[in-house]
């Protein structure tokens, strides 16, 4: 059982409160990612998890066992940092090994544990080298093979793909995916990108300003933001925002209550100007090949983005008319919570 | 990370000037240590010839002067003692202070970190008359302990800053991860971090080896006949009113001086590998 639950955590640097009071379950298995902002706290949050920073109030345990007071090596814990963190005097035959060497393992088993991880992540060619003669990728296998010879009950991934290039970054994720499958342990991967978050989680924690905004699976998420915050950070590009005046006058049903109203670009309709319940002009445009996004600038001043997956391409300036779904309307009252 | 350097092949023109360069460089820093090293071996009519002399029949009676009939060997090993138990009280003492001060900022950090360097500005004249009479009051004058706590006093300050930088151009990751694989942060900070900055700390304790040898201030004043030096004890050669300067002697005492700061250079020379920490971190 690795199940990790955290309760009223809170963190202080100082007079600034970090972390407010976070209260979290993690199942055993599960692929947790904390998204948010910049300074959200996610990191934070991650390393208080880890041990590496002291909590100023609240409790976290592991697997059923409080661990708050713990250093990080008593936790079962193993964390792969952003800069990978190698140790650059080491062949990556001993840094994979160094976790082992500390706990006074056999040689032999050492090596033995070192040769599995290597097959799994491939890396068997590499481990005289250092981490000097290595590339992005194969240092960032090496670091998360530092931490599955271990064979800790929790992963934690705080930002590992950032420094990868693109494709690269897809290619890992999959691995990493597919690593999770294999290893059926419980892990909490820190991100900022949203492909990131949507494609890999069971369960996405969303913080803001060191609080919680929502946990849920990712289409929970996409589908239910429990409020403005979460409506319009998660899915890019972002959910369109009106006042739910503009959106009565247009004749769409909205609640009394409702002060905002949300819709994802995905979710209106373009068409020939006067057809739909907004009329506007094609402002900026971006083509993605697959789709295309438009943002139309409104009569009334506002600005809508519109996704469009069709082959018709409209042109800047072209007049046309919008038709939110209304299936799809996402109403929030004045202190941004979700109406339903 | 920083571009490699390049390696673009020079002209030969180009070669023929710094190869010119780099000789008269040579020569300009070779030539008093050859013309101490000839010294050392000269017999005293060549000494003191008017003319600069290069050839003549070597002698050791210098060396046998000074390594059996002196005292200088007595001085040598006071120096060699007081140098070790400088180096070695302030690389530890400055290498944990250093690490306290780089990786644990408090708001004090900066006042900490010019307090100490404020030390080492202070001319060693200004307080050389105080510490003398301290060490009088309490029956310290002329031993070893003295003078080393002078030169670990003395030498502290800078290494500190000097360490203090090596360690902050470290990667802390690198220290959490090894806290993370099992270690306590002194024994990741002994395991991972000192590796890295092993050539910066070699280059300080150098730093602090010649500064403690060269020492002649507190040295002269603070020691007789028991914990003398040999920065103080070269006098010993030096003008006399009946005897006159002994340069031969004077020669053999600088070769013996230079030795362990020559050697002690030379093996920490292989360790002297740039780069080391390259790929560690992201780059």
């Amino acid at each position: 059982m690795s199940a990790i639950s955290i309760r009223s955590l809170h963190k202080t640097y100082g007079n600034v409160e970090v972390l407010k009071g976070i209260d979290l379950d993690v199942a055993d298995g599960e692929f947790v990612v904390f998204v948010g902002r910049s300074g959200c706290g996610k990191s934070t949050l991650l390393r208080c998890i880890a041990g590496l920073e002291t909590i100023s109030d609240g409790s976290i345990s592991i697997g059923g066992a409080e661990v708050t007071r713990l250093p990080p090596s008593k936790r079962g814990i193993a964390m792969v940092f952003q800069s990978y963190a190698l140790y650059p005097h080491l062949t990556v035959r001993d840094n994979l090994g160094f976790s082992l060497g500390l706990a006074r393992q056999p040689k032999p088993q050492i090596a033995q544990r070192v040769a599995r991880v290597a097959e799994i992540l491939r890396i068997e060619d590499l481990l005289d080298r250092r981490p000097v003669q290595l590339s992005g990728g194969q240092r960032q296998r090496v670091a998360i093979g530092r931490a599955i010879v271990r064979e800790p009950e929790a992963f934690l991934f705080d930002e590992p793909l950032s420094n990868l290039d693109a494709d690269l970054r897809v290619q890992m994720r999959h691995e990493l995916m597919q690593l999770h499958e294999e290893l059926s342990a419980t892990m909490i991967y820190v991100t900022h990108d949203q492909v990131e978050a949507m494609t890999m989680a069971d369960k996405i924690v969303v913080l803001n300003a060191g609080r919680i905004e929502q946990v849920g699976t990712p289409l929970e998420l996409y589908s239910k933001p429990r409020n403005l915050f979460v409506a319009t950070f998660i899915g890019s590009p972002r959910m369109n925002v009106m006042s739910a005046a503009a959106a009565r006058q247009a004749g769409l049903a909205v609640g009394d209550a409702a002060e905002r109203i949300g819709i994802r670009p995905e979710h209106i309709a373009i068409g020939h100007a006067g057809s739909g319940q907004f009329n506007g002009t094609v402002g900026l445009t971006e083509h993605l090949g697959a789709d295309s996004y438009y943002f139309v600038e409104l009569d009334d001043g506002s600005r809508l983005n519109v996704r469009r997956s069709d082959d018709v391409m409209l042109s800047r300036g072209e007049r046309v008319g919008l038709t939110p779904n209304p299936g799809y309307l996402h109403q929030f009252s004045a202190d941004g919570a979700r109406l339903d | 990370m920083s571009a490699p350097p390049s390696t673009r092949p020079l002209h030969p023109g180009q070669r023929v000037a710094v190869g010119g360069i780099l000789v008269l460089m040579t020569l300009f820093a070779g030539f008093p240590l050859l013309w101490v090293l000839l010294t050392s071996l000269k017999p005293n009519n060549a000494i003191l010839s008017k003319d600069p002399i290069f050839l003549f029949q070597p002698t050791l009676e210098h060396w046998e002067r000074v390594l059996f009939t002196s005292d200088f060997l007595k001085f040598y090993l006071n120096s060699l003692i007081i140098a070790a138990a400088t180096v070695t009280i302030v690389m530890v003492v400055a290498t944990l202070a250093a690490y306290a001060l780089a990786r644990y900022p408090m708001r004090a950090s900066k006042d900490i970190s010019f307090f100490i360097i404020s030390q080492r500005m202070m001319p060693p004249v200004a307080v050389v008359l105080p510490i003398f009479l301290i060490a009088s009051n309490i029956g310290m004058l002329d031993r070893l302990e003295t003078l080393i706590a002078i030169n670990v006093a003395f030498n502290i300050p800078l290494s500190i800053w000097m360490i203090r930088g090596f360690i902050e151009g470290t990667s802390r990751e690198i220290e959490e991860a090894a806290v993370m694989d099992g270690a306590s942060w002194l024994g990741a900070f002994w395991r991972v971090t000192v590796p890295q900055i092993w050539p910066g700390l070699l280059s300080t304790a150098l730093f602090v080896y010649i500064y403690t040898v060269n020492e002649f201030l507190f040295a002269s004043i603070l020691s007789g006949t028991n914990a003398r030096p040999v920065s103080a004890a070269v006098a010993l050669f030096l003008p006399t009113g009946v005897r006159g300067t002994l340069f031969g002697e004077a020669a053999v005492a600088a070769i013996l001086i230079m030795l362990p700061g020559i050697i002690f250079a030379a093996l920490m020379q292989r360790h002297l590998v740039a780069g080391v920490s390259l790929g560690a971190v992201k780059g």
